[in-house]
């Protein structure tokens, strides 16, 4: 089994009706039973009224399993996707401001930018501020490039995750026999 | 309408015609609007909220409806989390309806303000705080409709003041539309055959029934099944009742204090078929090793208790009644298979280890408390229990046959359940007594409802088996912990007899053997609530036990199978 290691990382999508408390319910669910939210991300979703939380988890298959099982359980869940294997796209938003005091640094900055497609945001004398798109590893990276310039500030968001068009069948499949 | 007039309308388009309660200042309004249908909706004050809870949860588990409780804001509702959470361990069907400070004070830490939503979140199969007078018949509606269907449990409905206060039209919502809630009811037809041939193919099955039996209605068809397939039954503490306890076809009671053969016949099947039931840990015992050589059999209508603990062969997700009925319509017709092989084994078993204890003559046993009483009723009276050894001795001689006149607090554990719980046991409509079996530490944790009983002239048999202990934690730390008896010897014990009296009730005691069968003939003769304390010998230990952590094989057996309590291996 491919998740079946304690350790595994696991992405689940969840939609719920946008209403008090249903967030705390999702998030009590998982610290009431010992679970860990490694990283959460809650926005509107396009169905009017309902919210898409997308959060990561970590543990084996019978974990997951059951995470999946009593979420779905909650009364105003109206979906929950387990995004396995490659059917989904995931990517993670970063804005960091690094120092650029020297030309040499602005040059290298310059390079990364090129080399990550990261955005400029703002910049002064001595600053800019910069935005990139990625999966965790590829903003792992961009920080790693940009660290030896000095990272004054930086703040990243929780990954986003999204079943790649193609693969939506295969995504059903998984989600059927998870629930059954 | 006004906001608790609507209340108070949607309770009775409910059908509820009994709620039990304690007034306070955020839910006066809805108490004035009580006043005013004393004729249709009957409110019973109890003394303590956790009490209205319990009564609630007493009521609908005899007899099925949802039980209802009204209590106030900040403590009020605080007192009743333990009775939401016994009721969602247990699936017990009740609505909570709690006051609220109102909006305009939320949050600002007005005087008796809790944040009850968020501190019964995890403690509900649902809850709500009501922000908008527009919302409360259909939340009542909604509520309600949560609390019966799928997998009963609690829900509580948080009411703010004011809403309670403000005007709009009264109209009772026909339907609930909740397009993200929907109870399987019916099993999958190819599981239900698979787990028919099983049934078929194996010798040595067992029928593993829980509280979901009684829940779905599905005594009978329990019954069927067992009939045709020539199985044997056993069930767990919350199951006590659905199977007719002399029943040839019964092992009795399953778990930690369940019988020898109850427990052995799990560990050597070769085939568990769960009805009901969520393979709890005072069930399975020591997980890996749990029914090494069983392919199991599960159904239960909730997912995710479902391959939770116990990776099962077959899993059906449905309502037990339906999928029983559904295992049914499969059958073939044709005779029982005869399972002689099995039979024989587990009759053997039987004989050698069936329940038993030394009677003494210089005092009570408990365990002969509990012959005198299962002699004197037959098992026909509605009993509660309490927490602790007299509900096990209780669940292994009280011989119910009506899982709906089995009333305990199985999952949580909840002392103080007892006597609360027979209050709403005896509101339910039942003519006969209702039996509250108690110890003399669980008595004491919901003693106040006497006044309750007294009060609303209850016919309640209170029966404390009185070992001046609290003996199960002592049987532990005798067993566990080298006998160092640390904080389980009651030091100083009130009179139950004159408690009883001060409140109004009969109090009768019975100290000898010899005492023990008139005190109980006279004290369930006496009209209204009565009071028995049974003084028991102090430190008997209830067995059979499997160790928290134990397999069933390694089941301990009482001093009189001595020779062969030691641990064993499985055959």
């Amino acid at each position: 089994m491919t998740s079946g290691a304690p350790s595994t990382r696991h992405i689940i999508s969840i939609l719920v009706e946008d209403r008090y408390g249903e967030l705390a319910r999702i998030v009590g669910l998982f610290s009431g039973r010992g679970y860990n939210i490694d990283s959460l991300a809650v926005n509107r979703s396009t169905e009017p009224g309902m919210s898409r939380v997308v959060l990561t988890t970590r543990g084996d298959a019978a974990v997951v399993e059951q995470i999946l099982k009593q979420v779905n359980k909650l009364v105003r869940v109206h979906k929950v996707r387990h995004l396995e294997g490659d059917s989904h796209l995931e990517r993670e938003l970063c804005v960091t401001t690094v120092r650029t005091q020297s030309a040499r640094a602005r040059e290298e900055l310059e390079r990364v930018i090129k080399l990550t497609g990261a955005r400029v945001l703002a910049f002064s004398a001595t600053a800019f501020t910069v935005e990139a798109t990625g999966t965790s590893s590829d903003i792992d990276h961009f920080l790693e490039l940009l660290r030896p310039l000095g990272i004054r500030d930086m703040v990243r968001s929780a990954p986003i995750a999204l079943t790649r068009a193609g693969a939506e069948a295969e995504a059903h499949a998984l989600e059927v026999s998870a629930l059954s | 309408m006004r906001g608790a007039r609507i209340v108070v309308e949607s309770l009775i388009k409910e059908g509820v015609d009994l709620i039990f309660g304690y007034p306070g200042g955020a839910i006066l309004h809805v108490y004035d609007e009580l006043y005013k249908v004393q004729d249709r909706l009957r409110h019973v004050l109890v003394r303590h909220e956790q009490g209205a809870v319990h009564a609630a949860e007493g009521y609908a588990q005899a007899t099925g409806k949802v039980g209802v409780a009204m209590v106030t804001s900040g403590p009020g509702a605080t007192n009743v989390v333990t009775g939401l959470q016994n009721a969602l361990m247990d699936s017990t069907p009740i609505v909570v309806i709690s006051g609220q400070v109102a909006t305009t004070l939320i949050g600002n830490d007005a005087f008796q303000e809790a944040d009850v939503v968020g501190i019964t979140r995890p403690c509900t199969k649902y809850n709500y705080l009501v922000k908008r007078v527009e919302d409360l018949a259909p939340t009542i509606k909604e509520a309600f409709y949560l609390a019966r269907s799928g997998r009963p449990g609690p829900v509580l409905i948080d009411i703010p003041k004011d809403i309670t206060a403000m005007d709009f039209p009264f109209v009772y919502p026909e339907k609930v539309e909740l397009a993200s809630y929907k109870p399987t009811i019916k099993g999958h037809p190819l599981q239900v055959k698979k787990a028919v041939d099983l049934m078929r193919q194996t010798e040595k099955a067992v029928l593993y029934i829980g509280g979901g039996v009684v829940t779905a209605g599905a005594e009978a068809e329990v019954r069927e099944l067992s009939r045709r397939l020539n199985l044997p039954v056993t069930p767990t503490l919350m199951g006590l009742g659905a199977y007719p306890p002399k029943d040839p076809r019964s092992l009795g009671m399953l778990g930690m204090h369940g019988t020898y053969t109850a427990n052995m016949a799990m560990a050597k099947a070769d085939l568990i078929i769960n009805i009901g039931a969520r393979f709890d840990d005072r069930v399975t015992g020591r997980l890996d090793k749990f029914a090494l050589n069983a392919k199991k059999i599960h159904v239960d209508i909730d997912p995710a208790s479902v391959n939770k603990t116990v990776n099962v062969d077959v899993p059906i997700v449905g309502d037990a009644k339906h999928v029983l009925q559904q295992m049914l319509e499969m059958l073939p017709e044709e005779p029982p298979p005869a399972r002689s092989a099995w039979w024989a084994e587990l009759r053997e078993m039987q004989a050698r280890y069936p329940l038993r204890y030394r009677d003494r003559t210089d005092c009570i046993m408990p365990q002969r408390f509990f012959e005198e009483l299962a002699s004197l009723t037959q098992g026909r009276y509605i009993c509660s229990t309490d927490v602790g050894q007299h509900q096990m001795w209780a669940a292994q001689y009280y011989p119910v046959d009506k899982g709906r006149n089995w009333l305990t607090s199985g999952g949580l554990g909840t002392m103080g359940y007892g006597l609360p719980a027979a209050v709403g046991a005896a509101l339910s409509g039942t003519k006969e007594p209702v039996l509250c079996v108690t110890g003399d530490g669980s008595f004491q944790m919901c003693i106040q409802e006497l006044a309750t009983c007294v009060q609303e002239n209850l016919n309640v048999k209170i029966l404390i088996m009185n070992n001046r202990f609290l003996g199960m934690v002592r049987q532990w730390q005798e067993l566990l912990y080298d006998r160092r008896y640390s904080e389980v010897g009651l030091k100083y014990f009130p009179d139950f007899v004159k408690i009883a009296e001060a409140y109004g009730a009969t109090g009768l005691r019975a100290e000898k053997p010899e005492e023990l069968r008139a005190v109980m003939e006279r004290g369930l003769n006496t009209p209204g609530t009565v009071l028995m304390d049974i003084i028991v010998h102090k430190e008997t230990n209830v067995y059979p036990m499997i160790p928290g952590g134990a397999a069933h094989y390694e089941i301990l057996l009482g001093p009189e199978d001595a020779e062969d309590a030691q641990p064993r291996e499985l055959a």
